[in-house]
Parts: structure tokens; C-alpha cells; sequence
């Protein structure tokens, strides 16, 4: 299946048209002379068995990629293209979850809690041979995510109207999340190999929001820092053309990019892992990345014995199984996913700029009602879901941690199970009513009706809509199901706040609660049923804020996991988001492949580098 | 009229498209009364569930019963030897037949409340296909009516009179048709459904797509029956009406409108399938019908996982099946029509 291309082509008409001006004003960039360098002095031993170089993967990508810079980077695509080459000080342990040390060998907190000094690995370089050293970290931090925007007048640096706070030179999402509430973490190099970064205030998620911070090269990207073009560097025509300007630590590069149709990595030669041999990593000589128009043709093309590995749909794997045989690949089943999937109301009070309230005002009513939402939890039936839509591949979800995380899961949070009785009992409580046709009514006579928005391009999603509607019309409630496009229901509940109930998911499922605090907090951006408040709506919200703001701050893990508890109390006595289920996570990898361990964290490509398979 | 359809019955492709229309329209009208379950009845327990077999047992109707072998597939099996009774015009579920009559009688319904019975499977919430496939005939069906409805009252009007009068009115009417057969329909209706969907809930969502559909096809009959009306008023039994003093509107209603009436009956019928067929397309794009409610596009639209297709559910595709029946009907009775009627035609 090919995309189509012709949209492309017009977004990269002017894309296009800037590199040929430009490219008369300024000479084309230098050749990369790529070094061999020996393999480095602190490289890490990996404890599988070793195995033979040279084998090629093929697996498809569904989506393109938008970019390959790190800063400017928010779709899916991009990051995966991305975290192949370019890498963090820190990362997690594929079983455990633990921070684990990557390109830093080793680090230190000092005892108050505000000084990290991170040991970089001794003779790891870049994958044109380069050193990689303390200035990269520096660079990284202090040029590319600090740097003040200067006013041409007064050379002074600008400062943004709206908040007061400094203009940064080059505006991007790492830059933002590394303010720690706006301040910037001082970062010095001690010696080549020794950083230190001083935080302004107490932050706890640091070691891994800040150490897993991706490194950018400085001796690549350092002159267009300096020539205010870095957002510009490392774009889609870098990827087309020049894919050996693109540098990193990673173990696969980038070799070749053909938009909309394939991607080519080629082993980094300066990787910093070897074997027990002694060989360096990664054994995979090539990853052949063909991109296809969405999930379900990548899901054929493996049940079609075309791709190497795939990560598979809860309901594609049945009969993607029965293919397992003849194309000789392996379904492991990983558990439950990170991703949710839940029903919210939305509560946004006031009017929109039409002077037309966002939602009108005895809906709103039910919606703030708690016992409304607890009333509609119990009246959904988690269990048929997870049998009929899934195939029992998936399981209820309680709350808002997934059973994956086990580390910060809280078990003993109000539940919801399917009872309709105890539904209507509440509803009869809140002041609603059935009428003899069998409607729910409120007090004032109103006939209890909603609409319920999902995508419209994902079956699973629909399907669950389905079911809720009926759920909803067995309590008297009549839900008229809305499936828009993605990008439109997104705009209509961030930016319009123009619908009543929406059905989505969350995927990724943060290794720390930290992480989910533009959900949680009521001033959060994706704080999806009441987003961006100026002062939290409820005395709820407001104690989630607190509790957030400790798990920020509190250092003690205890004291962190009992505060994050509470949060997921709150969160499923008040029921802001009605969890339905999370389904089960499997990945497919044909047999031929050495070293698979799958873990339920890492997935399948955590130890992409120490694949190998029998040429042949 | 009795003539016509006499003429039709004698032809056998004419008897077997107009009996096949008949049951459907029948169909359409006692969906109730013909459907085994209500609409939108899920049972989670049985997603796709194969048709049932129906056998005689026991000295009577009966259903086999299945047992679920993955749950996962899903996948069913037939038990051996185990089968359940079914009864005719037994009491099921509460309806209103036409809308009016409260019943609870059924064309045919298990003996148990409990029997597993989908005469053609269930779809992916444990729907049952057949019933929704009747339900969704209303919408299929009377799409094309209410669409030909509306265009042929427009062609008629704008092309009978624009025929008749000539000049500045023929002028201007015509480069207005032209103007709507420029728009791009498609183009339209997906702008106006997007711009509409909010203010309207789903069920008059579709007469506002069957309007605006309809809305912009009258330009072609109406271009067909001016030059038909222009020929006519130059006939000399129109001439002879107008010498005798009779106004336009007694010629148009006594002269004209009986001789474009078989063009329109020809037109109309060819042009039901189109209806149909755009109400497939539209809800099979997410544009048409939407759930809860049902017809045989949305159906057709929800059948599209891959899923289906890998894991053989036939029964989902019935609805492409039911509109590719009600297509070739409608045009088999057109053609029929039009053999009927031409040779009059030629006559006159």
C-alpha cells in the first residue's frame, strides 16, 4: 500500500524552494569523515550470548516521519526515527523500571538534593569518530535549550510580553520541560568527562526527566547554534540528502530516506556496547523501515511473512497467529498495554467568544454531579467489553495507572463493577428520574442525552462507543455517538471545548507520576475535562495539584508512591475520567532472530542491538 | 396506469424485479414484524456469531445451538443434536408496526428468550445482521424515493416551464443548471455535512444529505425534460390548445405533463439506484448514517476491518449483497419500463 504522495510533495514544495536560495547564498554542508574509533575504555558488556554480525531486518512503519531534530519533534514517528541515533545520559531497566546508567557511566546527587554530577563514559564517540565529551552535555543544555532570545535594538535579551520571562532562542518542547517552575538548571563542565548540574529548587523525577534528556553533537550542530538556525538543522531535506550529517551515539543511523516510502539505518561503527567477545554491537547490519499508510496494512504485511517484527492489534492477533507457522515468527504477549482508554464529560464552565455557553447549563449540571459520573461508571460493562471487542485479550481498568505499572499501580481505589442497579440507585439519589417510557429525566424534566465524540479511524475505539451507548440507553440515557476525525476532536475538546463526552486513550504510560502532571493538575494543557485553569474548579482538583506538587518535590520513594496513591483515590472516587479497559500488548518476530527476550517494559527492541539472525 | 403494469407483468424480468422491490419495500415497512431482535440489542457474549442453522426438528421449526470454541477469534461450532424451537408469530419484543400499531408478535422467534438465534450472524457488539439489515432497509430505500422526489418535482418545474416559455426565462434557467452541474457534489456535501453536523442529530441528518443530494441532481432531468417540453409545445395538438385560448398552465398540466410522464417514470426509477448508491458511499466515508442508527452503507462501512476479511465473517458483507439486489432490481425495472413505454411514445 502506498500513501499518497502528491501532499507531500506540495508541503515540501517550499521546504524545497528555501534549500535551493539558500543553497546559492552558502556552500552545501562539509562531507562527514567517519573515523573508526577503538572501542571505547568504559564500553558496556551486555550479558547475552554473543552472536554473528551482518543480518538485515525489514518492519514497517505506519505514519511518516515529520522531522529527525530532536527539539522540534512531537509525532510518534519522528521520535522512534529519532531514539535510534540520538541518546540520553540515563534510561530505564527493561524489567525493573529502574534508572539505569547509558551514555553517563555513573553519577552522584549531592546530599541536599540539588547538585547531579553525571561520569560520562570514557572513549565513547560520536558515530563520525568524534569525541564524545562534557561539552556535548553543555552545548546541549546551555546553547540549544537556554539561549536567549537577543533584542536586535537594546542587545539585551527580549522578554516575551505575556509572561515576563526571557524569550528562548530556540523555542522547543525539551527546552520548556527542563524549566523547572521557569528556571533554568545550571549546567558546568568539571573535566571532560564530569558534569554537573545544579537545580534551582527541589525536583525529584530530575535523574530521569533530566539524565534521559537526549545529547545533541556539539561539533555538528554548535556553528548553526551560533548562526540562530539549529531549529532549522536536521530537517526532512537533511534526512533526503544528506543523512550522514545526521550524528548520534545511537546504534542504528540513518543511511537513506525516501519520503512515504522507506527508511534505511546502517549500524553505527562507533557504538559504545560490545558482546562478551568483545565485538562491538549492534549485529544488525541494516533495519529496512518501510512506511505504510496506518496499522493495519503494517499488521498484513507481517502476517504476510514480509517483516521481521511487528507490534500487533489485541484483535488482529488471531489471525495473524494462524500465519505463524508458515512465515515462522513467534506472538508474545506482553500483558497489559500501558495505553487506557476512558469516556470523560466536560466540565468546562463559562462561555465561549460567541457568548454561547461551551456546554448548556443543566447539562453541566449532571456532568459536575459526581454521583452523575460514579453513576455512569457503574452502569458500563467493563467485562463485555473486554470479552466482545477485545476478545478477552485486554483487561477492566479501575484507574488511572495501568496494571503495567505495577511500581506506582494503587489496587485499593474505589471500583466500578458493571451494576446497573446500583447505577440507576445513584442516579435516583442525584434527583434523576425514569420516566414510564423508560428516559431518564432530571429534576427539572430535562431528558438525560449526550454526545459521546471518538476517532473515527480506530475500530477498537468505535466499537467501545458502541457498547457504552448501549450501556448508557439500558439507564434511561441516550448517547448519540459522534466518530470525527482525530485532529478535529482534538481541536474541538483543547481548543473549542465545543462537545459534551469524548472517548479517547492515553498511551505511554509514564515511568513516573511526574510525568503525567499536564494531565493531572488543573492548570495542565491535557488536563482533558477542565484544561488550563487559572485556580483549580474543586476542592478534588485542587488536592491532586498538591499532591503533584509533592511528588515533584518529595525525594523519598514511599512518601511518593503514598502521595500518587492518593491521587488515583481521588481520581476514581471522583471519576473526572471513566476508565473502560486497556488492552493487552503483543509483538510478533519471526524466529530466525537470536537473543529475544522480551520484557514487559522494554517490549521487544529494548536490546535491538543484540539481534542477530543466521545470514543465509 | 393498470396497462403499464400489466405490460410489465408480462415480461418475466419485469414480474421478478417488481416482486423483488415489492418484498423489500414490504420488508422495509414490517421491519418490526420480519426483525427477530431490536436494533440495537448487543449481546457481548456472542460477537461474531455465524448464521444460525435453521432445520426442521421434532416436528417443528428449530435453531441449532452453537458453542464458542475461541474466544479470542471468535470462533463458534455447531453442538451436534442440540437444537432449540422456534415459533411463528410468537410474542417477542415491543414495536410499533407502521409506526402505530403496538405489537409484540414476530414472524418467527425462539420458544426461550435465552436461544441464540442470528438468521444471518452478529457483528462486532453481538448485533443481530438481519435484523439490522431490515431495520437499515427504511433508510436504504427511502433515500432514493425522497431524492427523486425532489429532483423530478424541480427538474419538472424548472424544465417544463423554461420548455414552454423559452426566451429569458429559458436562458436564465438553464445557465442556473449549469451552475448547480458545476458544483463538485462531492465536495459539497462533505463542507456541508461538517458544517451541519452539529445542529442536527443523526436520524435528520440523513433527510438533510437526501436533500442536499437531491438538491444539486436536478439539473440534469430538468435539462432532459426542457428539451422534451420544447418539442412538445411545438406539436400541433399544443398549438391547436393555444389557439383555442387555454392558459399555460391548463397546457402544461393537460398537454405537456402526459407525455413527459413516461420519461419521468423511466428517469425516476434508473435514477433510485444512484440514491443508494450514494448512501453506501457516504456512510461508508463516515458521512452518512451514523450509530446508533442503522442502514446498509454504515453496515458495509463497519465491515471494512481487515479483521472481517481474514477471519472469513461473510455475513457482514449481506448488506453489500442487499443493495446490489435492490440496485439490479431497480435498473431491470427501468429497462423494463422503458421497453414498455417507447414504442407509445413512437406512436404519438
Amino acid at each position: 500500500m502506498s500513501r499518497p504522495i502528491p501532499n507531500r510533495h506540495h508541503l515540501l514544495a517550499p521546504l524545497l524552494a528555501c534549500a535551493l536560495l539558500a543553497g546559492c547564498g552558502r556552500p552545501p554542508p562539509p562531507p562527514v569523515e567517519v573515523t573508526v574509533a577503538p572501542i571505547p575504555v568504559d564500553a558496556e558488556v551486555i550479558e547475552q550470548p554473543s552472536g554473528k554480525p551482518g543480518a538485515m531486518l525489514v518492519e514497517t512503519e505506519p505514519g511518516d516521519i515529520a522531522t529527525v531534530n530532536p527539539l522540534i519533534a512531537e509525532d510518534q514517528s519522528s521520535s522512534g526515527v529519532i531514539s535510534r541515533f540520538i541518546e540520553g545520559l540515563v534510561t530505564l531497566h527493561p524489567d525493573t523500571g529502574e534508572i539505569i546508567p547509558n551514555l553517563a557511566k555513573s553519577w552522584e546527587i549531592s546530599e541536599d538534593g540539588l547538585q547531579y554530577t553525571f561520569h560520562l563514559r570514557r572513549g565513547v564517540c560520536w558515530s563520525d569518530g568524534h569525541p564524545f565529551t562534557a561539552d556535548d552535555v553543555v552545548f546541549t543544555w546551555r546553547d540549544a535549550f537556554y539561549t536567549k532570545e537577543l533584542d536586535p535594538q537594546t542587545g539585551q535579551p527580549a522578554i516575551d510580553p505575556e509572561t515576563g520571562a526571557p524569550k528562548l532562542r530556540y523555542p522547543s518542547r525539551p527546552a520548556y520541560i527542563q524549566l523547572i517552575e521557569g528556571q533554568e538548571v545550571k549546567v558546568e563542565k568539571l573535566d571532560d568527562l564530569t558534569v554537573r548540574f545544579t537545580l534551582p529548587q527541589l525536583y525529584a523525577p530530575f535523574l530521569l526527566f533530566g539524565g534521559g534528556e537526549e545529547i545533541l553533537p556539539a561539533h555538528v550542530l554548535g556553528p548553526a547554534a551560533k548562526d540562530g538556525t539549529l531549529l532549522d538543522q536536521w530537517s526532512i531535506n537533511t534526512a533526503i540528502n544528506h543523512p550522514e550529517q545526521l550524528v548520534g551515539t545511537g546504534p542504528f543511523l540513518l543511511e537513506s530516506y525516501r519520503p512515504g516510502e522507506r527508511m534505511v539505518f546502517r549500524r553505527n561503527p562507533n557504538y559504545w556496547r560490545v558482546d562478551r567477545d568483545g565485538h562491538r554491537l549492534p549485529y544488525i547490519e541494516r533495519i529496512v523501515t518501510s512506511i505504510v499508510g496506518d496499522s493495519a496494512a503494517s499488521n498484513i504485511a507481517f502476517a504476510r511473512g514480509l517483516t521481521d517484527i511487528e507490534g500487533i492489534q489485541p484483535d488482529n492477533v488471531t489471525w495473524i497467529s494462524r500465519a505463524a507457522d508458515k512465515f515462522d515468527f513467534t506472538i508474545h504477549d506482553l500483558g497489559p498495554s500501558t495505553s487506557t482508554s476512558f469516556v470523560w464529560f466536560n466540565l468546562r464552565p463559562g462561555n465561549d467568544p460567541d457568548g454561547k455557553p461551551f456546554i448548556a447549563p443543566h447539562k453541566l449540571a449532571w456532568f459536575q454531579d459526581v454521583r452523575f459520573r460514579q453513576a455512569v461508571s457503574y452502569g458500563v460493562n467493563r467485562e463485555g467489553i473486554v470479552q466482545g471487542v477485545f476478545g478477552g485479550r485486554a483487561s477492566p481498568l479501575h484507574g488511572y495507572v495501568s496494571a503495567k505499572n505495577a511500581k506506582w499501580l494503587n489496587l485499593d481505589v474505589r471500583r466500578y463493577p458493571f451494576d446497573p442497579a446500583k447505577a440507576r440507585a445513584l442516579l435516583a439519589e442525584a434527583g434523576f428520574k425514569t420516566r414510564a417510557d423508560g428516559r431518564l429525566v432530571d429534576a427539572a424534566g430535562n431528558p438525560v442525552e449526550f454526545s459521546l465524540m471518538t476517532n473515527n479511524n480506530s475500530n477498537l475505539r468505535t466499537e467501545m462507543a458502541t457498547v457504552f451507548a448501549e450501556n448508557m440507553a439500558a439507564l434511561g440515557i441516550r448517547v448519540e455517538l459522534q466518530f470525527i476525525d482525530f485532529n478535529t476532536l482534538i481541536r474541538r475538546t483543547s481548543e473549542s471545548f465545543n462537545y459534551e463526552a469524548s472517548l479517547l486513550g492515553l498511551g505511554g504510560g509514564a515511568p513516573d507520576p511526574y510525568a503525567s502532571k499536564d494531565i493531572l493538575m488543573s492548570n495542565g494543557r491535557l488536563h482533558m475535562w477542565n484544561p488550563q485553569q487559572a485556580k483549580p474548579a474543586t476542592e478534588w482538583e485542587a488536592r491532586i495539584d498538591e499532591l503533584m506538587r509533592e511528588i515533584g518535590r518529595e525525594f523519598d520513594e514511599t512518601k511518593r508512591k503514598a502521595a500518587f496513591a492518593e491521587v488515583q483515590a481521588i481520581m476514581a472516587e471522583q471519576q473526572p475520567l471513566v476508565f473502560l479497559v486497556t488492552g493487552n500488548e503483543y509483538v510478533g518476530i519471526r524466529n530466525r532472530w537470536q537473543n529475544v527476550q522480551p520484557t514487559k517494559l522494554g517490549g521487544i527492541t529494548w536490546n535491538l542491538d543484540a539481534l542477530w539472525a543466521e545470514l543465509n | 396506469m393498470s396497462n403499464l403494469l400489466r405490460e410489465v407483468c408480462r415480461r418475466p424480468l419485469g414480474i421478478a424485479s417488481l416482486v423483488t422491490l415489492v418484498a423489500l419495500y414490504l420488508g422495509a415497512l414490517l421491519a418490526g414484524f420480519i426483525a427477530v431482535r431490536p436494533v440495537n440489542q448487543q449481546d457481548l457474549e456472542h460477537t461474531y456469531h455465524p448464521p444460525t442453522r435453521i432445520t426442521w426438528h421434532d416436528g417443528g421449526l428449530a435453531v441449532q445451538v452453537y458453542r464458542v470454541v475461541d474466544r479470542s477469534g471468535p470462533a463458534y461450532e455447531p453442538v451436534p443434536g442440540e437444537y432449540r424451537r422456534l415459533h411463528l408469530f410468537a410474542p417477542g419484543f415491543d414495536y410499533k408496526l407502521l409506526g402505530l400499531l403496538p405489537l409484540q408478535r414476530h414472524l418467527l422467534q425462539p420458544a426461550d428468550t435465552d436461544t441464540v438465534f442470528y438468521p444471518l450472524g452478529s457483528d462486532s457488539t453481538g448485533r443481530c445482521v438481519f435484523s439490522r439489515l431490515v431495520y437499515g432497509s427504511r433508510v436504504s430505500l427511502t433515500i432514493g424515493l425522497i431524492g427523486i422526489t425532489i429532483t423530478m418535482a424541480l427538474g419538472l418545474l424548472v424544465g417544463g416551464l423554461s420548455g414552454y416559455f423559452g426566451g429569458k426565462i429559458d436562458f436564465f434557467a438553464m445557465r442556473g443548471v449549469e451552475f448547480l452541474m458545476a458544483v463538485p457534489s462531492l465536495y459539497l456535501l462533505l463542507a456541508l455535512r461538517s458544517v451541519l453536523a452539529p445542529r442536527f442529530s443523526s436520524d435528520q441528518m440523513f433527510i438533510v444529505i437526501v436533500i442536499i443530494l437531491s438538491l444539486i441532481g436536478w439539473a440534469g432531468a430538468a435539462r432532459v425534460l426542457r428539451g422534451m417540453s420544447l418539442s412538445i409545445r411545438r406539436t400541433q395538438f399544443v398549438l391547436a390548445a393555444e389557439c383555442m385560448g387555454q392558459g399555460p398552465l391548463g397546457i402544461l398540466r393537460l398537454h405537456i405533463l402526459p407525455n413527459l410522464a413516461s420519461y419521468l417514470l423511466v428517469a425516476a426509477t434508473l435514477s433510485i439506484p444512484g440514491y443508494i448508491l450514494g448512501e453506501a458511499a457516504l456512510s461508508f466515508l463516515g458521512l452518512g448514517i451514523a450509530e446508533p442508527a442503522s442502514s446498509w452503507g454504515l453496515m458495509l462501512s463497519q465491515a471494512q476491518n481487515i479483521k472481517i476479511f481474514m477471519l472469513n465473517f461473510w455475513w457482514l458483507l449481506t448488506p453489500g449483497l442487499a443493495i446490489f439486489v435492490t440496485v439490479i432490481a431497480f435498473n431491470l425495472l427501468g429497462d423494463v419500463l422503458r421497453d414498455v413505454v417507447d414504442p407509445r411514445m413512437k406512436t404519438q
